[in-house]
């Protein structure tokens, strides 16, 4: 197995573990890593990522069909990581979640901001794509073509995380390491500023404080003891 | 090594393991204990999630945040945090830095601080105070206690109290040994919880001023039966230990 699809495996199911994703979502790995122009992407079969094992992961054309056709059912909203991996050749991972904590403000309009310092890449504000406005009459909130998946690009810009209104969230990172860092810090986030909100009155980080989208900062270091922690409390 | 010293680095690993069990820490965070060898100096361990840390991951520190020895060890970045709080307040013994998810909405609300609601949060008293790094060094910082200067400044924020809350960021919390810390992370999880459900609930009984004032604890040996310890250790799989 390749280095790439080990860390998907695993990314699958800590995700899964962390109660990040559940029967749903899907996390993705370009193929030839983060910083290369090809479009081609590491997806697991529809199923629940806590069940992913090495079997399952297909890869995907730039177009989001799959280079062979295994016979099996496929995630309908593979389009996401698609649209993205082409807009963004600095993106080497891709997750769709329907995080119970965030989905409160892909409704409100309260914007889900950083408030702890682990989720600073999600800096002062997150954009929120709403499928229905982009294309009424509408009436599924599914991204099941690249015609939904390109505006939903457009919307991430540079940044690390989108809201779909009512459905979920995309975070994105340069590599699934990050990805399941930042996906965990946003469901915390998430969760503390819900808490703050009903307390009252709170301060967020400052912009300065917020990871520049342009400049991340380096990559994580082969000592991530996050990974490792993360690793083992699902069983890897 | 003395029989003291590997007593003492025994415990260290425990607290570690039970703070990462019960949910306090997590990937990050840590816990150190005063090198009773050598005043000033602490035991840390390397950067680790530290349920997982082992007697081998154990370092010294000097009273500056120095590693002793050791060279190619990775020590954690925050702990400078420890050595702050050691230089400040000789009368603490053990330190923990944590992010528990229940204490950070009071980390950054401006309209509620966390305070005593429930006995176990009695060291909360009418507040406790915020150590909120953008006031003395900017807006601009990654939030991290990077150097002795940050560590002195979170160390003044504490005063002579059990608990710190750092805005956005986590907590610090003090006490005499390596056990009444795991007790304290403990109680201030359990009272951060509590305080946010009384105030769900409306009207509260509050604490009168006499049970709010300063109080010594309990005397010395009357925690000779500590059944909490053998509890934790029990619950984070260290029996026997």
């Amino acid at each position: 197995m390749t280095t790439i699809a080990s860390e998907l495996v695993a990314a699958n199911r800590i995700l899964g573990h962390e109660g990040i994703l559940d029967a749903y979502g899907h996390v993705s790995a370009r193929s030839s890593g983060s910083g290369s122009g090809d479009g081609a992407f590491l997806l697991s079969r529809a199923r629940a990522p806590l069940l992913v094992e090495e079997a399952d992961l297909l890869e995907f054309a730039p177009d989001g069909e799959p280079l062979a056709d295994s016979g099996r059912p496929l995630y309908l909203e593979r389009y996401i990581h698609a649209a993205i991996y082409a807009a963004r050749p600095d993106v080497g991972a891709v997750c769709h979640a329907h995080t119970a904590s965030i989905l409160p403000f892909s409704v409100s309009l309260t914007p889900l901001r950083a408030v702890i310092h682990s989720a600073r890449f999600i800096g002062t504000g997150v954009p929120v794509w709403d499928l229905a406005r982009e294309f009424p009459g509408e009436q599924s909130p599914l991204v099941r073509t690249l015609v939904y998946g390109r505006p939903l690009a457009a919307a991430l810009g540079d940044g690390a995380i989108v809201l779909l209104r009512g459905h979920g969230c995309v975070v994105v990172g340069r590599h699934l390491q990050e990805v399941v860092a930042r996906c965990v810090a946003m469901d915390r986030n998430a969760r503390v500023q819900e808490t703050a909100h009903r307390l009252g009155e709170y301060t967020a980080l400052h912009a300065g404080e917020c990871e520049d989208p342009r400049d991340p900062g380096p990559p994580i270091a082969k000592d991530n003891r996050e990974w490792e922690y993360f690793r083992r409390r699902a069983g890897l | 090594m003395s029989a003291s010293a590997v007593a003492v680095r025994r415990e260290l690993v425990a607290a570690n393991r039970i703070l990462g069990h019960e949910g306090i820490l997590d990937a990050y965070g840590h816990v150190s204990v005063r090198d009773p060898a050598t005043p000033g100096h602490f035991l840390l361990c390397r950067a680790r999630s530290p349920e997982y840390v082992q007697l081998s991951d154990v370092l010294e520190f000097d009273a500056a945040g120095g590693l002793v020895g050791d060279p190619d060890a990775i020590p954690y970045i925050e702990r400078f945090i420890h050595a702050g709080v050691y230089e400040a307040r000789p009368d603490v013994t053990a330190v923990c830095h944590n992010h528990a998810l229940s204490v950070l909405p009071f980390s950054i609300s401006r309209s509620v601080r966390l305070r005593a609601t429930i006995n176990a949060s009695r060291m909360f008293g009418d507040g406790v105070p915020v150590w909120d790094i953008a006031e003395e060094f900017g807006d601009g910082t990654d939030m991290l206690v990077r150097d002795m200067d940050h560590g002195r400044s979170l160390a003044r924020a504490l005063r002579a109290g059990a608990v710190a809350l750092m805005r956005g960021h986590g907590s610090v919390v003090v006490g005499d040994s390596l056990r009444q810390v795991v007790y304290r992370c403990l109680d201030m999880d359990r009272g951060a919880r509590a305080q946010l459900a009384v105030m769900t609930l409306g009207a509260t009984r509050s604490f009168t001023d006499a049970e709010l004032a300063p109080h010594p604890g309990l005397p010395a040996g009357a925690t000779s039966d500590d059944r909490a310890w053998e509890y934790l250790l029990h619950r984070a799989g260290l029996e026997g230990r």
